[in-house]
């Protein structure tokens, strides 16, 4: 396990790992004296240092400041690889979860008109979005050919089927789907898996949050992003599914060969990668770009049941329900953008793993409603304390490949987040601060307990010190549906 | 040979986002068991191990070591129970070596409400099949 001492302090809230042994790059660990020794502590930092051992990375191996130990890349890990100089793709840098992110919905609702039926509202959420482990039956299961059109449309697949608005679409990263999925590199147990789950929100860590916006830090973005002070949210944390986990497990046994056959040393095999150039680097691509579409229709699918359910509970019209979809990101991927390096421009295959682009607002791919204002950057905290809407900052570009963090991160293990409370004492303390929960299963709602997680606020702090986001306002969490 | 090493021997350690699993017995075989006993352990809220098994399932697998079988193992086993909530309680091994598995696993289908976590993947995260005198040990990351 490295230590504290072989981390040089570069700024307020950067610390640097010089390059050692097999290092092709430094790391960087963005985080300040609060939150540097966990992060070594856990193993997080050794993982860093782990990813900048990869063929044609560049720049630094970077680290964000919810970052934790995780399985070959830390979580809250980005890397950059140059494709023209080697540079792999690893599908370790992704996740099993393909495409897990967030998305935020704004409303015109009022918390305040509508606080005697926050239960209700849970309760509801709670009915008409499926969760749970092995949760399915959203929609009717979905043929083969229906899966092959969701892994190509990706959200625009459920818009089309009337689960939502076109203008979804202009909100969501991407435009709701990856360019390149192709459905022939996805196996059929995949599709086995993703053929009664879209529309699922699943287990663990994901769940759907009502907020409301309880503080704003900086009135020009909020503006854009339609963001008022004490009105209603929606925030849906999700990914692929089965599906998802299916593609990167088929793929890592592709990339375990695929390492030997090209020569590549790794110093912890879940790191198993091939040159982007490749046929298997090409073939993994494919099939996550194609997990990913499915993951942004599964969000998708999510939302407009959510809103179907708040108009009937609040019996409101959709106009005067207001809800509309602020952004989607993905925090689980690997894309192609150009950054640059070296003092030069080079399209780059960023791998972020529990890590959130955060482009400026001058940034092409930035909707043009956000246009000057910056990327949305949603970091959702833990259920008790509150979430952070941010905005994409140069910063972000100069100093982690547009990237920022994905939430809080955790700090305590699930066993001892367990042993810290009891599910009924934790449901006790959260009603009395005012938050109604819903959970499927009693151990995940303790595993997932506020303690469990990093200080939100100053998770805020750091990415405000470090430029790589800027806070834009502050949720808090009143309903909360975990599966 | 240590009782617990004899008997086969599972412990949960820290991690933490997932699960670190430790798992130690006298072959590679006796290894693969407890290490699906720690994948179930993991999964269900009560892992039925003394239930009568009432359904078979066949596992074939090939691999390079005996790491990759591990987790080709698991992640055989992943999918019979999120597919086919299939629990295996009964192992019988034909082949069990870092090249081949053969095995006739019975066990039986759970029900709807005895899942307790999503296991994503059994991972290579920090894996290695460890062989001594007294037989085999592994770690096993399971992603949740």
């Amino acid at each position: 396990m490295m230590r504290l001492s072989e981390l040089t302090q570069t700024g307020p809230a950067e610390w640097e790992i010089p390059k050692r042994g097999k290092m092709r790059v430094p790391g960087k660990i963005i985080a300040d004296e609060r939150l540097i020794k966990k992060i070594v502590s856990d193993n997080a930092a050794e993982q860093v240092a782990n990813v900048a051992c990869l063929p044609g990375v560049v720049g630094y191996s970077l680290a964000m400041p919810d970052a934790h130990w995780g399985y070959g890349f830390p979580i809250g890990g980005v890397a950059a690889t140059d494709p023209d100089q080697g540079g792999v793709i690893s599908p370790g840098g992704v996740g099993y979860d393909i495409n897990c992110g967030c998305r935020l919905m704004t409303s015109h609702v009022v918390y305040n008109d509508v606080r005697d039926r926050l239960k209700d509202a849970v309760t509801g959420l709670y009915k008409d979005i499926p969760c749970g482990v092995g949760s399915e039956g959203a929609i009717p299961k979905l043929s083969a050919g229906d899966v092959t059109g969701v892994l190509t449309q990706g959200a625009r697949w459920a818009v089309d089927r009337g689960y939502g608005e076109a203008a979804d679409l202009e909100t969501t990263e991407e435009g709701g789907r990856l360019t390149g999925a192709d459905p022939a590199q996805v196996s059929e147990r995949a599709v086995s898996r993703g053929q009664s789950q879209l529309g699922t929100l699943g287990s663990g860590n994901h769940f759907v949050e009502l907020g409301v916006v309880e503080r704003i830090y900086d009135a020009h973005a909020a503006e854009a992003f339609r963001l008022q002070e004490g009105t209603l949210t929606v925030m849906i944390h999700s990914g692929s599914r089965g599906l998802g986990y299916q593609v990167c497990d088929d793929y890592l046994q592709v990339m375990v060969r695929a390492a030997a056959k090209y020569g590549i040393d790794l110093p912890d095999r879940q790191l198993c990668c091939a040159p982007v150039h490749s046929t298997e680097g090409r073939r993994y691509l494919a099939a996550m770009a194609a997990a990913a579409n499915y993951a942004w229709a599964n969000r998708q699918i999510m939302m407009e049941l959510a809103r179907r359910s708040l108009r009937r509970t609040f019996s409101m019209d959709a106009k005067t329900l207001g809800a509309r979809l602020l952004y989607d990101v993905c925090h689980n991927i690997a894309k192609f953008e150009v950054h640059t390096e070296g003092g030069t421009a080079r399209r780059l295959c960023v791998h972020r793993k529990g890590a959130t682009r955060a482009f400026p607002g001058s940034h092409r791919a930035v909707p043009s409603v956000y246009h000057g204002v910056g990327q949305p950057v949603l970091v959702p905290g833990d259920m008790g304390t509150g979430s952070l809407v941010c905005a994409g900052t140069e910063g972000a570009m100069e100093k982690a490949f547009g990237s920022c963090c994905h939430g809080a991160g955790r700090v305590l293990s699930r066993n001892q987040a367990r042993k810290a409370s009891a599910a009924n004492t934790l449901l006790g303390e959260l009603a009395a601060d005012g938050v109604v929960v819903m959970a499927r299963n009693k151990r995940v709602l303790t595993e997932e307990a506020p303690a469990a997680y990093k200080d939100i606020d100053v998770i805020g702090e750091v990415v405000e010190a470090a430029g790589i986001g800027k806070r834009v306002a502050r949720l808090r969490p009143v309903g909360v549906v975990k599966g | 040979m240590s009782a617990r090493r004899r008997d086969g021997h599972l412990r949960f350690l820290d991690h933490t986002a997932d699960v670190l699993a430790e798992c130690e017995a006298p072959d590679f075989a006796g290894l693969l068991e407890v290490a699906a006993r720690a994948l179930y352990e993991t999964a269900l809220e009560t892992y039925r191990g003394g239930a009568a098994p009432d359904a078979r399932r066949m596992a074939r697998i090939e691999g390079g070591s005996y790491e990759e079988i591990l987790v080709r193992w698991l992640q055989e086993l992943l999918y019979l129970l999120d597919v086919e909530r299939f629990v295996a309680i009964r192992f019988r091994f034909d082949e069990a070596s870092g090249a081949r598995l053969r095995a006739v696993v019975d066990g039986y289908v759970h029900g709807p409400d005895e899942r307790a976590v999503e296991v994503k993947a059994a991972t290579y995260h920090g894996m290695e099949v460890r062989r001594d005198a007294e037989g085999f040990r592994a770690r096993v990351v399971f992603d949740l």
